[in-house]
């Protein structure tokens, strides 16, 4: 049998829908490596062993008595540290919440568990989902084993270290300025930050709430598709949340590129930004990819990057500060340095800089629309370099705002990042695939393909096992 | 004199014990705060755009 510990969704669902593979052997084999590679890699805060065997012991229970519920039945998954499970501390990864307990558990824990799906643990963060990675918190940051001690991205870097180390199979991010798709793109797997409104919040503790997605970070984009599909749906408790109707995911995926039209936005890192040279060239090789897989790939301007970002960091500094000023002003000391700094920005900015933002993000809408309109998805970079060593404090905070994911945070937009290729020291590249709102699946679909003609997904971190 | 209009500003946002104990780090982002602020501009006509500031269903449509 597979190394278990690598079984992507549906391999998995079919063994155990077969009862050829128990959900407690499953998260048996989870754990162990947990145990064995956690201590290098960080990737947990808090491991829920006894509750995840309680878990996968009622699932192999129900299944055995003729009940599959589908395809994350008995499969284990992992949160980020700053989604609610009702009776397990939420931390934040931060000392301000270190002993904060969850009363309830939050509607995407609440949907996975429906599903049948095991919590394994919660992961790390950047602090409140901004300030890392940091040295100087309760918790040390998770490390990228792509390269040996490298940074994984963030802010879900637990998510995406736990993923490529082969520690957990599936998790949960969010993704406020790019925090699903960063880690997807330093720790070579694949992360999708969904169309604004699509998967509740309800439970998450917040970062910015006119920005915050909750995503879903896997292996594979078939295993995204699934993932998402127990994700998506209205919650009227989140009042961003919409009520739209959720198609199946699964059922566009093997169609192809063939027809489709794709804009290239090469000017967000050949212009706007100078990404790293190893990056452009994936990046154009990818386009090229498409156009051999029968798309018609055609370059398109957007606004400046300059100006995404901008209205991205005007919006989410205020909205972070509103949520922060309390604890800001009365436990300074309880925050790490960079959490800090970067949640108190706020506290400079006026009233009138926040509704400048909104008038801003209104015109890049706008503008954004029409440059897609006769478009079926966007083709650009997620980040512009490499992940750096972790110990390198300046090539960290020199590559992190390096990126061209905030856009999409600004719009609203489906956007995935996922995996394409290496530089020559082996360190990962990616590409990134953005949408109309609510064509998730138009999106999956195109990454589906690029994912089948390269195979870099199948790519692990020398040395782990 | 910079170091008082930083003290008094963060007092007006209720940072004042912050600044006492972290004053770099309060420094750092309200220079932030300040570039980001220098950056913003806003050139469009305020009556052809009122309405899609605060709409029904921010940002994209269909949402509540």
């Amino acid at each position: 049998m597979t190394d278990l510990a690598w079984l992507s969704i549906a391999e998995a669902s079919k063994l155990i829908a077969r009862r050829e593979l128990s959900p407690v052997e499953l998260v048996e084999v989870q754990l162990a490596r947990i145990e064995r590679l956690n201590p290098k890699w960080h990737a947990f805060i808090r491991v829920l062993s006894n509750r995840a065997l309680a878990q996968a012991k009622a699932a192999e229970t129900e299944i055995s008595s003729g009940r599959h519920r589908g395809p994350l039945h008995g499969f284990p998954v992992g949160l980020k540290d700053i989604i609610d499970v009702a009776g397990v501390p939420t931390t934040c990864h931060s000392k301000i919440y270190a002993e904060h307990v969850a009363s309830k558990s939050a509607a995407v824990t609440e949907r996975l568990e429906a599903a049948g799906a095991v919590v394994l643990g919660k992961l790390s963060t950047h602090e409140f989902a901004i300030g890392g990675p940091s040295f100087d918190l309760p918790w040390p940051p998770a490390v990228n084993p792509w390269g040996g001690a490298h940074f994984p991205g963030g802010s879900s870097s637990g998510s995406g270290v736990a993923l490529a180390t082969g520690m957990l199979p599936a998790a949960l991010g969010t993704d406020t300025g790019g925090s699903v798709r960063n880690p997807a793109s330093m720790c070579s797997i694949v992360g999708l930050k969904p169309t604004y409104g699509r998967v509740s919040r309800r439970g998450v503790y917040p970062l910015a709430f006119s920005l915050d997605h909750v995503g879903p970070m896997t292996r594979n984009v078939a295993d995204n598709a699934l993932l998402l599909q127990a994700l998506a749906g209205h919650d009227p408790l989140d009042p961003g949340s919409a009520d739209v109707a959720v198609p199946d995911y699964t059922t566009e995926l093997d169609k192809g590129v063939r027809g489709l039209r794709i804009g290239l936005v090469r000017h967000f890192y050949d212009g706007d930004e100078t990404a790293h040279p190893e990056q452009t060239e994936a990046t154009d090789k990818a386009a090229d990819l498409f156009r051999e897989l029968g798309a018609d790939v055609r370059e398109i301007r957007l606004a400046p990057l300059a100006e995404y970002t901008l209205c991205n960091r005007i919006i989410l500094s205020s909205e972070a500060f509103s949520i922060h000023r309390k604890h800001l002003s009365e436990r300074p000391s309880d925050y790490g340095a960079l959490g800090r700094q970067r949640l108190s920005v706020g506290a400079g900015l006026s009233a009138a800089d926040y509704v400048d933002g909104l008038r801003l993000r209104a015109r890049l809408i706008a503008q954004t629309n029409a440059a897609m309109e006769g478009l079926d998805a966007i083709l650009t970079v997620s980040s512009m370099d490499p992940p750096p060593p972790i110990e390198d404090a300046e090539a960290c905070a020199r590559v992190y705002p390096r990126q061209a994911r905030q856009p999409f945070n600004v719009t609203g937009q489906p956007a995935i990042a996922i995996p394409a290729g290496f530089t020559k020291e082996g360190l990962p590249l990616s590409i990134q695939i953005v949408g109309h709102n609510w064509q998730e699946a138009r999106v999956l679909r195109i990454a589906h393909a690029y994912e089948q003609a390269t195979g870099w997904v199948k790519m692990r971190p020398p040395g782990l096992d | 004199m910079e170091q008082d209009d930083e003290a008094r500003q963060a007092e007006a946002a209720g940072l004042g014990r912050f600044w006492e104990s972290h004053p770099e780090d309060l420094r750092f982002a309200l220079k932030a705060a300040a570039a980001l602020r220098r950056r913003l501009s806003n050139d469009l006509d305020p009556a052809e755009e009122c309405a899609h500031i605060f709409p029904a269903k921010p940002p994209g449509e269909g949402q509540q």
